[in-house]
């Protein structure tokens, strides 16, 4: 009787001594390792610690000639760039999305504006999304934009035409959104400075509005008049849009790059224009004058540099160390813009002036600014009132360099400076691609949108073709 | 409700305590070796009363008026009828047919059962199958014994992995293990020494494995170990055997032309060389720098190797002939040994036995440097005073491994020589060389620059005399060489009370700890010895661990109520989960060469640490009711809670099954021994794991100028995610003939259905992925038994197993909403290949990528002789359709014993990597073949070479045309076109082979030194039979796409030696 009275006093135990909390576990899967609720500073930071990749895009960069490859030459020979562009949504703009959720989110944006005032988080936050976005659709074309960034799916494409004019006025509206309120914390670019950021912002509106010159003037010449009009943009070099990198985990690209690899070099087309002008840029540019021959077979370009060991890297390694700046946005090269607009005439200001204070401010940001050879180079470079528009923008071309995106898409726009397909061309039309095309995932992901986007994008190689012009690209 | 009713049944059993108990007489039914006989039928002759033996081969009977003899039959042995005497019996068995014997089947919390009753598909490996040769682990040891499990065996050139197996293809999406259960204790490995096992059950459906919970979702292998023996008295085992392993298949190589490009150029020496090189001047050398093999043909001609530039050997500045050399590859690895030493010890008393073994497995590994060195511990006693059993069980398994290395893409071994290298270099030079160095200490290699980059100033002997892109390879493997060690103790202790002989009542308390420290270096001089090898020097060192604990207490309660006989069981489960890892590494490079510690880093150090709870409650009951001996009913039930479950939730899951033993019902022909049909049904849950539903923010592993980092996670979740239930429905039949022959035939279908899927969505939503609960597998398929005693005369012995199993079905049938494929993960070099997909309405593990266009049969050609490429296309599944296996054993006068064990597999496919780099570096005999004029393939297309090319262009017209062989063979690359390089994974190899010898002790006069001693022949994974592909070992495909690089098959010989004492 007594083992029976065991049996069942443990039951109870089993029955009552667990089924009393049995669904029970306090926080135990609240992850000990995250947080559920972001800190927007640290989402800035993470934004703004890749933005200097933005002005270091290497396959553009090949495609307008900065750079040849010195192995595998797949990309200067346009292997279609097929590239996906999801990992700017999901990775800086959803993170830029993000901060303008917390800080417009009542239960959270008073925890928010510990890291600077909702308005100016905001407002920062909507800068830096127009300039990716600027980005992305110069790339591909016709983008998800106004659909996208919801947690959504099926997502439309929105019309580059409809994207560039909603760009310009979200940068308006952000420029209007800061307030006196407390300083923005995280950001490792202007410390914050509302002003600096209004300049930025007013910058990229000129830009953008000069990429319009070809399809659509008349807009094109309101919105760079009108941002003009501020007088607040990048004007002298203490504005630029500078990344200065720390060194160490956050080291400039190029360093990185060269790390332990050397697949590219600069191109023959940059050092031999160099050369021939004695720009003294050149010291600058390249770790010599030994350009190297654009777009060989693999075994020719093997073949060069083994037999030109002193073959020029891409910047000398005192411009590509750890810590060594990045500039994104540049007064020199808001100059050339200008002076372009000017000689379109879009605005009054003197062509002559900006086109000349343009070079001396690239040289300046370089470090390799002397009167003599400033003087020197300008007399090779004149402007003659037949070739200004040529020569403006090949000095746009070379104050972008490195910066293979804004190189490229200046070309793509302007046809300056010329530039010849190379001979050894991989793809179906053996022309210098004008567009990435869609990636693969997105025709997994969202392939009815997609593909329907990628019907307008028509070359020599079917649809989502590379060879197929964006809308302002004429 | 569902609690309540689980209540209720766990009260129920406690009141079956209650009831009276009845006298009668009792005892132990045992094998001729006095091993335990469980579930044999002991019968009161001259009544109706019947009882079962249980897993430890005791009985007790009720006895009823002048029955006076008790029969005791079970199958696979011989009858036989006692004297009730009064005292507990002692029975001895005589056995029938080895294979044919009734087995105990074991399920989850360490619960028996007599395969008879089963009401669904089980199989049971012995202890002996499993341990024919000695594998290097226990899913290697299963493969072709179970019908239903598809070995994924890995090279034995990579150390310290433990295989992976497959139980009836794949119901989950992304894959998943089956639960490796040791002594009722899970286990998240399959980390256990063979030769401690005694048995294994291996359990598949929901129907059988519903009482394991969660863990079990893809099947249960459940580990039974070696006790104590049966017989009383001392006994000690030692175990020894030596093995040699060789590398087996290798792709076939191309050996008539040497490595670099096209360009065969003559030095010219310049001033600014060193002067040594002015020997060389006017001699001709092939590019070094490119580390392909489109270089000039051999033909024995002078030229400069590429170690003849290093000063100080006796091979310095001087000229060699370029021969091919064919048996580079195999040259270059091991022979490599293991020994495998086991000594146990056991003794068995009055109450106790107990049994320790100790193991220690030594390989010195096929690769320079690469050796492991593992110790496992086995400790188990089970004692009874009074009405207390105590069973206690302990493993201990303390693993060292050098050398862990890589086998993705551009390894440094197979990853090289398959995919990037020079066909005319000489391995024993190589070998010869490892320590070669410039004058400035820049270690040699064959893939060192052409001599013109030597004059690049200061950086000039560094450009030109370290490494391209890859190391001399046996310098490389003293370079890297990772360490990592891993402590696992698992064990439980037992503890069960006995009421009286129907109700049992069991605590066990079990751990499962496992430890594991890392520690990798890349010396200083690996950095400066290599120009584009992406080798920094570096120190990086990490540590994890795990621990399981659960706690159970069991109730079990038989009897007999007239002709039914219940069997039940009631408990409650708790288990805890605990994680902790951190690991921290050096960043950029070492300040002060040389020098291995975090603080010399460069850069900040890299830093990282997690940790992780889970916890599970579970209420569980089972219950076996027999009606007379023909039919029996099984029902399970099982409730969870978790702290993975959303909040308040849980999850009930039923199963089951019958079993119709005809035989016992109706009069059989006397050549039928038994016939049974069984039916089951069951669910099982698979859950999340921890922390599934919050988006988590984490913070970068580094701070910008004193600014933290962080970054929105990439997968969204869906509010109300949760994991599936798994539902299998199974039939079959269960006859045994003419003593000799059983056959067992199984059906099976099963639904995984609403599995939590991070499902791609497009990155413009902000997220790339999203956790959804949608994706649904069916599968189907049926599994063949057939064990047979086909021979069996005093002299002459033979039986075979046979197993065959048809995936009949492995379909995704639902995703999500637009999304038509998820990937699997891993894939081969980016996106350039084909990689796995569950696709829907395709078999699982479809192979997607970009194929050749066919036009009517025809490849579609275009202008520059590239063939047509479509994106997306479909190439089979890398599921076998068709898996299993056959033992045979053959036994002479019971002093020698043959086994042979095959297994084999027809269907599934691989994408290998190494074939589309082998065409683009021309290592393959493919690129240097003849075509058809006889005009070797790579001489120029003028000449009558180049590579013949048939097809129709896109307007249909008919081409043919030769095509330059480089442009032929790196198109694959350039297009993406997997085409060329889809393999199948069909084959048959005979996987073990031994041959043993019982030493006639008695009449060798060494009956006082040992009672047995066993010297045997093994052979393990000696020989593949056959197999549709030529280039790979199918049966040794690691990752789920296939191949990406991975080391050769491996086969070896070798020694065992059994000594009983």
């Amino acid at each position: 009787m007594k083992n029976k009275l065991v049996a069942l006093a443990l039951s109870s135990v089993v029955l009552f001594g667990c089924s009393k909390s049995i669904d029970d576990f306090g926080d135990m899967n609240v992850n000990p390792n995250s947080t559920p609720i972001p800190v927007t500073s640290a989402l800035l930071t993470n934004v703004l610690s890749g933005i200097g990749g933005t002005a270091a895009g290497i396959t553009p960069g090949y495609y307008c000639q900065y750079f040849a490859q010195t192995q595998y030459t797949d990309e200067s020979r346009y292997t279609p760039p097929q590239a996906d562009f999801d990992g700017y949504y999901s990775g800086v703009l959803n993170d830029l999305q993000n901060i303008i959720n917390v800080n417009s989110d009542a239960k959270y944006k008073d925890l928010a504006a510990l890291n600077g005032s909702n308005a100016n988080q905001i407002a920062i936050a909507r800068i830096l999304k127009a300039y990716y976005y600027w980005i992305v659709t110069d790339y591909w074309g016709d983008v998800p934009f106004s659909q996208a960034l919801k947690g959504n799916s099926d997502i439309a494409y929105d019309k580059q035409s409809a994207i560039y004019p909603a760009l310009i006025a979200e940068l308006k509206a952000a420029v209007a959104q800061f307030d006196a309120g407390t300083t923005v914390k995280g950001d490792v670019i202007y410390s914050g400075s509302t002003t600096k950021w209004t300049k930025f912002a007013n910058s990229l509106r000129m830009m953008m509005a000069l990429r319009l010159s070809k399809v659509d003037a008349a807009t094109g010449k309101a919105e760079f008049a009108a941002a003009l009009a501020t007088g607040s943009f990048i004007d002298a070099s203490a504005d630029n849009f500078t990344v200065n990198y720390p060194g160490g985990a956050f080291s400039n690209p190029w360093f990185n790059n060269y790390l332990t690899r050397k697949d590219q070099g600069v191109a023959s087309f940059v050092t031999g224009m160099q050369t021939a002008n004695a720009d003294p840029r050149a010291a600058a540019f390249g770790s010599s004058s030994v350009g190297i021959p654009y777009g060989l077979t693999r075994d020719l370009a093997s073949a060069f540099v083994g037999a030109n060991p002193t073959w020029a890297y891409v910047l000398p390694a005192s411009k590509r160390a750890a810590n060594s700046p990045v500039i994104v946005l540049s007064s020199s090269q808001l100059k050339f813009a200008r002076a372009e607009a000017a000689k379109l005439g879009w605005t009054s200001e003197n062509v002559a002036t900006l086109y000349a204070n343009g070079v001396k401010e690239n040289m300046t940001d370089w470090g390799v600014f002397t009167q003599t050879a400033y003087d020197a180079y300008m007399l090779k470079v004149a402007l003659n009132g037949t070739d200004d528009l040529k020569l403006i923008n090949t000095e746009a071309y070379l104050a972008f360099y490195p910066n293979g995106f804004q190189g490229w898409s200046n070309w793509r726009r302007s046809g300056f400076p010329v530039l010849t397909p190379t001979t050894y061309a991989a793809n179906v039309s053996k022309q210098i691609p004008r567009r990435y095309m869609y990636g693969t995932r997105e025709f997994a992901t969202n392939s009815k949108n997609v593909t329907a986007a990628a019907a307008n994008y028509s070359g020599a190689d079917g649809v989502n073709s590379s060879d197929a012009k964006v809308w302002w690209d004429k | 409700m569902k609690k309540l009713a689980l209540s209720l049944l766990i009260v129920i059993f406690s009141g079956f305590a209650l009831l009276a108990q009845t006298a009668g007489t009792s005892g132990k039914v045992v094998d001729e070796n006095g091993a335990a006989v469980p579930f044999a039928t002991v019968k009161l002759e001259g009544s109706k009363v019947t009882a079962l033996t249980d897993a430890d081969g005791s009985f007790s009977i009720k006895t009823v008026g002048s029955a006076k003899k008790l029969t005791v039959s079970s199958v696979g042995f011989k009858s036989v009828t006692v004297d009730i005497t009064g005292k507990p019996l002692s029975i001895v068995l005589p056995s029938a047919a080895e294979n044919l014997k009734e087995v105990v089947v074991t399920n989850a919390f360490g619960l028996k059962q007599s395969s008879k009753k089963t009401p669904y598909s089980v199989q049971v490996v012995s202890g002996e199958k499993l341990n024919t040769v000695v594998q290097p682990n226990l899913n290697a040891a299963l493969g072709g014994k179970v019908a239903g499990l598809q070995l994924r065996d890995e090279s034995n050139v990579a150390l310290g992995r433990n295989s992976s197996v497959r139980l009836r293809g794949e119901g989950s999406i992304g894959g998943s293990s089956a639960l490796y259960v040791i002594d009722g204790t899970p286990m998240n490995s399959s980390d256990i020494n063979p030769q401690d096992i005694e048995s294994i059950t291996v359990l598949k459906g929901a129907n059988a494995t519903a009482l394991f919970g969660d863990r079990a979702s893809s099947g249960a292998i459940v580990i039974t170990t070696k006790k104590g023996g049966s017989k009383k008295g001392v006994g000690i085992e030692f175990t020894q055997s030596f093995t040699a392993d060789v590398v087996y298949r290798l792709p076939e190589y191309q050996n008539l032309y040497a490595g670099g490009d096209g360009t065969y150029e003559k030095f010219a020496w310049q001033t600014g060389m060193p002067d040594t090189w002015k020997a060389l001047d006017g001699k001709y050398y092939h590019d070094y720098s490119d580390d392909a093999s489109w270089g000039p043909r051999m033909t024995g001609q002078e030229y400069i190797p590429w170690y003849a530039w290093y000063p100080g050997t006796k091979y310095s500045f001087k000229t060699a002939s370029l021969t091919p050399q064919p048996n580079n590859i195999r040259d270059f690895w091991n022979t490599g040994t293991s020994s495998n030493s086991n000594l146990s010890f056991f003794k068995t008393g009055e109450n106790s036995s107990t049994r320790v073994s100790y193991t220690n497995q030594n390989i010195k590994g096929l690769l320079p440097n690469s050796k492991q060195d593992k110790h496992t511990l086995f400790f188990t006693n089970k004692s009874t005073f009074n009405k207390f059993t105590l069973e206690t069980n302990i493993n201990y398994v303390f693993n060292t491994v050098n050398g862990q290395f890589d086998d993705g893409y551009a390894n440094n071994s197979s990853g090289s020589f398959n995919q990037w290298f020079h066909r005319d270099l000489d391995m024993k030079i190589m070998k010869e060389l490892k320590d070669v160095k410039s004058p400035e200490g820049y270690f040699g290699s064959w893939n060192h620059n052409n001599p013109s980059t030597y004059l690049a100033g200061a950086a000039g002997p560094r450009n030109f005399y370290a490494g391209n892109y890859w190391y001399n390879p046996y310098k490389a493997f003293e370079w890297i060489n990772p360490v990592s060690k891993t402590n696992r103790l698992v064990g439980n202790v037992s503890l069960s009370y006995k009421f009286n002989n129907h109700f049992k009542l069991t605590g066990n308390v079990r751990r499962n700890q496992i430890s594991a420290t890392s520690e990798s270096i890349t010396p200083s001089e690996m950095q400066n010895s290599g120009t584009q090898t992406g080798d920094l020097a570096y120190y990086g060192v990490s540590s994890s661990s795990s621990s399981e604990n659960n706690y159970e207490l069991i109730g079990t309660y038989t009897n007999k109520f007239g002709q039914f006989a219940v069997n039940s069981t009631a408990g409650y489960s708790l288990r805890n989960n605990k994680g902790f890892s951190m690991g921290t590494n050096t960043n950029n490079g070492l300040v002060i060469p040389g020098l291995y510690t975090l603080s010399n880093s460069i850069n900040p150090v890299s830093y990282s640490s997690s940790r992780n709870e889970s916890e599970f409650r579970s209420i569980f009951g089972t219950a076996n009711v027999g009606y007379k001996e023909w039919i029996s009913l099984d029902l399970t039930a099982r409730s969870d809670y978790a702290s993975v479950l959303q909040k308040g939730a849980n999850i009930f899951y039923p199963s089951v099954g019958t079993a119709f033993i005809m035989s016992e019902l109706v009069k059989m022909p006397t050549y039928i021994n038994n016939l049974k049909f069984f039916a089951s049904w069951g669910n099982k849950p698979q859950l999340l794991g921890a922390y599934a539903f919050a988006l988590n923010y984490g913070l970068g592993a580094n701070q910008w100028n004193g600014n933290a980092l962080m970054g929105t996670p990439d997968a969204l979740i869906d509010p109300e995610l949760k994991g599936s239930l798994i539902s299998t429905k199974e039939a079959g039949i269960d006859i045994k003939l003419f003593n000799k022959l059983n056959v067992n035939l199984t059906y099976f279908e099963e639904i995984n259905d609403k599995q939590p899927v991070n499902v791609s969505v497009s990155g413009a939503s902000g997220f790339t992925g999203k956790n959804i609960n949608a994706a649904r597998i069916d599968k189907k398929g049926f599994e063949v038994q057939l064990n047979t005693n086909i021979i069996n005369t005093k002299t002459w012995n033979y039986e075979v197993s046979l197993n065959y199993a048809n995936l009949l079905y492995n379909k995704v049938v639902t995703i999500a909403p637009g999304i038509s494929r998820i990937s699997l993960g891993g894939s081969a070099f980016g996106t350039r290949g084909a990689t796995a997909f569950a696709a829907l309405n395709e078999t699982w593990g479809q192979l997607i990528g970009s194929k050749t266009v066919y036009d009517k049969g025809q490849p579609v050609i275009l202008p520059n002789g590239y063939y047509k490429v479509a994106a997306d296309q479909n190439f089979g599944s890398v599921l076998p359709k068709h898996t299993g296996g056959m033992l045979n054993t053959l036994r002479f006068k019971g002093n020698l014993e043959i086994n042979a064990n095959i297994t084999y597999q027809f269907g599934g496919k691989f994408y290998s990597l190494s074939h589309m780099w082998g065409y683009f570096s021309g290592l393959l005999a493919e690129t240097a073949a003849l075509n058809d004029k006889g005009k070797n393939v790579r001489d120029a297309v003028a000449d009558g070479g180049g590579v013949k090319v048939s097809g129709v262009d896109e307007s249909g017209a008919k081409v043919d045309r030769y095509i330059d062989a480089n442009t032929y063979f790196t198109q694959f690359y350039f297009q993406r076109n997997s085409t060329p390089f889809i393999h199948s994974l069909s084959y048959v190899k005979l996987q073990e082979l031994s041959i043993g010898y019982h030493l006639p002790v008695a009449k060798m006069g060494l009956q006082k030194v040992c009672k047995d001693l066993t010297v045997s022949l093994i052979a393990r994974k000696p020989l593949l039979l056959w197999s549709e592909d030529k280039m790979f070992d199918p049966s040794e495909i690691s990752p789920t796409f296939g191949e990406n690089g991975q080391f050769p098959s491996v086969r070896g010989v070798g020694l065992n030696i059994r000594v009983t004492f």
